[in-house]
């Protein structure tokens, strides 16, 4: 031992060392992400794709992204509560999402015997068994990535060869399946407090008009600049409405 | 612009989608090894030993759910995103709420077709840009948490922000099935029996995994659709 006592973990949780790791957790987000970028932009010129059609890619994407980071973010506050600052920035910036942090962080609280997660009963052996269970349970699908997707997307690229309308359709279908799960994930919110539920269900039905109204204006009132920005203008319509119904 | 005399030869690149696994593999290691890191740095900094009991029982818990999961959405998000942004995404995370949306909605407004040669490369550039402006949203949030807690947790954008997902799945829900809307009658009806006939424990318990199944659902349908030459 080289005489580190901590008295206060929450001093320990939201210390320069956590705000460290999650310095150096960001900084290479940010070159990795650079990197694919560049990568992404050179063979897209190779490819023959247009300046313009890269950088209203990039522009969607940015524009689109604004809001649900928010969120994200604000997941960041609700965990900082059970966890500090860092682990939580640290967590929502590499692979999980705020719906598998909240819930892999709190059994492994419960698990270690704690009432729940919260930051005034932790301990640093626990919290660092929080760290390990919340790191490792996440990691199967980069894990597949690096060993096995070449060669399942090398199997995809076939059947598209193959059979490119039924190719075409399975690749459609992938993400039909998750669209409509989402859909109905409101349904199990109105069985358990119906009001929150109704809400959401409006919400998503207010975005789906709206969208359908950006949709139309871009198709035939040709107003082509709303084009990149109909999904977040959308979004934003129905969630104007739950903030000031909710 | 590089310049080349009329006697050499050009270069024959393979294509983005067959280059880009071996850097891709390097970033993922990379990538886990930091991941790892994180734990057994803390450990080492304050000098603490892990509960091994805790650890054992929170990887039962969580594990067996989500190490599973993980390795399905790895197989089902694969051919949305294409090779790159697949890699990328799944070590910057945030998947269904944000990057495959993301995506989807870039190649849409670009007319580009999921899956071809360009659909993969500007996958790539908007996964790419989503990582980026997460991360400054994240970074700044963290810089400005003080001032910012309290307008975010404020009475009117609290709600707003609970509704993120089902406003983001009501525009894309619209975008898609209005494309396509007798791909999406079987899975509907589905989780719409599922949610509304299981008993509400076991279908909350069962739905942060369910979309392997209802992407299982879709497929047969599809398969049926082929068939009869209906999509």
């Amino acid at each position: 031992m080289r005489g580190v006592i901590v008295l206060d973990f929450s001093a320990t949780a939201n210390s320069t060392f956590m705000y460290g790791l999650g310095a150096l957790v960001a900084a290479f987000i940010t070159i990795l992400s650079g990197v694919f970028l560049i990568r992404a932009w050179r063979a897209g010129r190779r490819q023959g794709l247009t300046a313009g059609v890269m950088l209203k890619v990039i522009r969607t994407s940015a524009v689109f992204t604004i809001v649900p980071s928010i969120a994200i973010l604000l997941g960041l506050i609700t965990m900082a509560g059970g966890l500090g600052v860092p682990l939580p920035w640290i967590r929502l910036s590499v692979i999980g999402s705020v719906q598998y942090e909240l819930i892999a962080a709190d059994s492994a609280a419960r698990s270690a015997g704690l009432p729940g997660l919260l930051l005034r009963y932790m301990t640093p052996e626990i919290f660092a068994s929080v760290m390990i269970v919340m790191t490792v349970c996440i990691l199967a699908g980069p894990v597949f990535n690096l060993f096995f997707l070449k060669r399942y997307l090398g199997r995809v690229n076939r059947l598209q060869q193959k059979d490119n309308r039924w190719g075409k359709l399975v690749v459609a279908s992938l993400f039909m399946g998750m669209i409509c799960t989402f859909l109905g994930n409101p349904i199990l919110t109105v069985r358990e407090t119906p009001r929150a539920g109704w809400i959401a269900l409006l919400v998503m039905a207010i975005a789906a008009v709206i969208y359908a109204g950006c949709d139309a204006l871009v198709r035939y009132g040709k107003q082509k600049w709303l084009d990149g920005f109909a999904l977040p203008i959308s979004m934003i319509a129905g969630m104007v409405v739950a903030g000031l119904i909710g | 612009m590089s310049s080349r005399s009329p006697h050499d030869q050009p270069v024959v690149r393979a294509p983005y989608s067959e280059t880009i696994h071996f850097v891709s593999r390097v970033w993922t290691g990379l990538g886990l090894i930091l991941i790892l890191a994180i734990p057994v740095l803390f450990c080492l900094r304050y000098q603490v030993w892990p509960d091994g009991q805790a650890i054992l029982a929170g990887l039962l818990k969580v594990g067996v759910i989500y190490l599973p999961i993980g390795v399905i959405e790895a197989i089902t998000f694969g051919p949305i995103l294409g090779g790159g942004a697949s890699y990328l995404a799944f070590i910057t995370g945030n998947l269904t709420n944000l990057k495959i949306p993301c995506a989807v909605n870039a190649l849409e407004q670009a007319k580009v077709e999921q899956g071809s040669e360009a659909g993969e490369i500007l996958s790539t550039l908007s996964v790419a840009t989503s990582s980026i402006v997460t991360n400054l949203i994240l970074v700044m949030g963290v810089l400005l948490l003080i001032p910012l807690t309290p307008v975010l947790q404020s009475p009117v954008l609290t709600p707003a922000f609970a509704n993120v997902i089902p406003a983001l799945f009501g525009a894309l829900g619209y975008m898609f099935i209005s494309r396509n809307w007798r791909l999406s009658v079987l899975p509907l009806l589905f989780i719409l029996i599922l949610f509304l006939t299981l008993p509400l424990g076991i279908a909350k318990t069962i739905s942060g995994g369910l979309i392997p199944i209802t992407v299982l659902v879709t497929l047969i349908g599809a398969r049926v659709l082929y068939k009869r030459n209906w999509v």
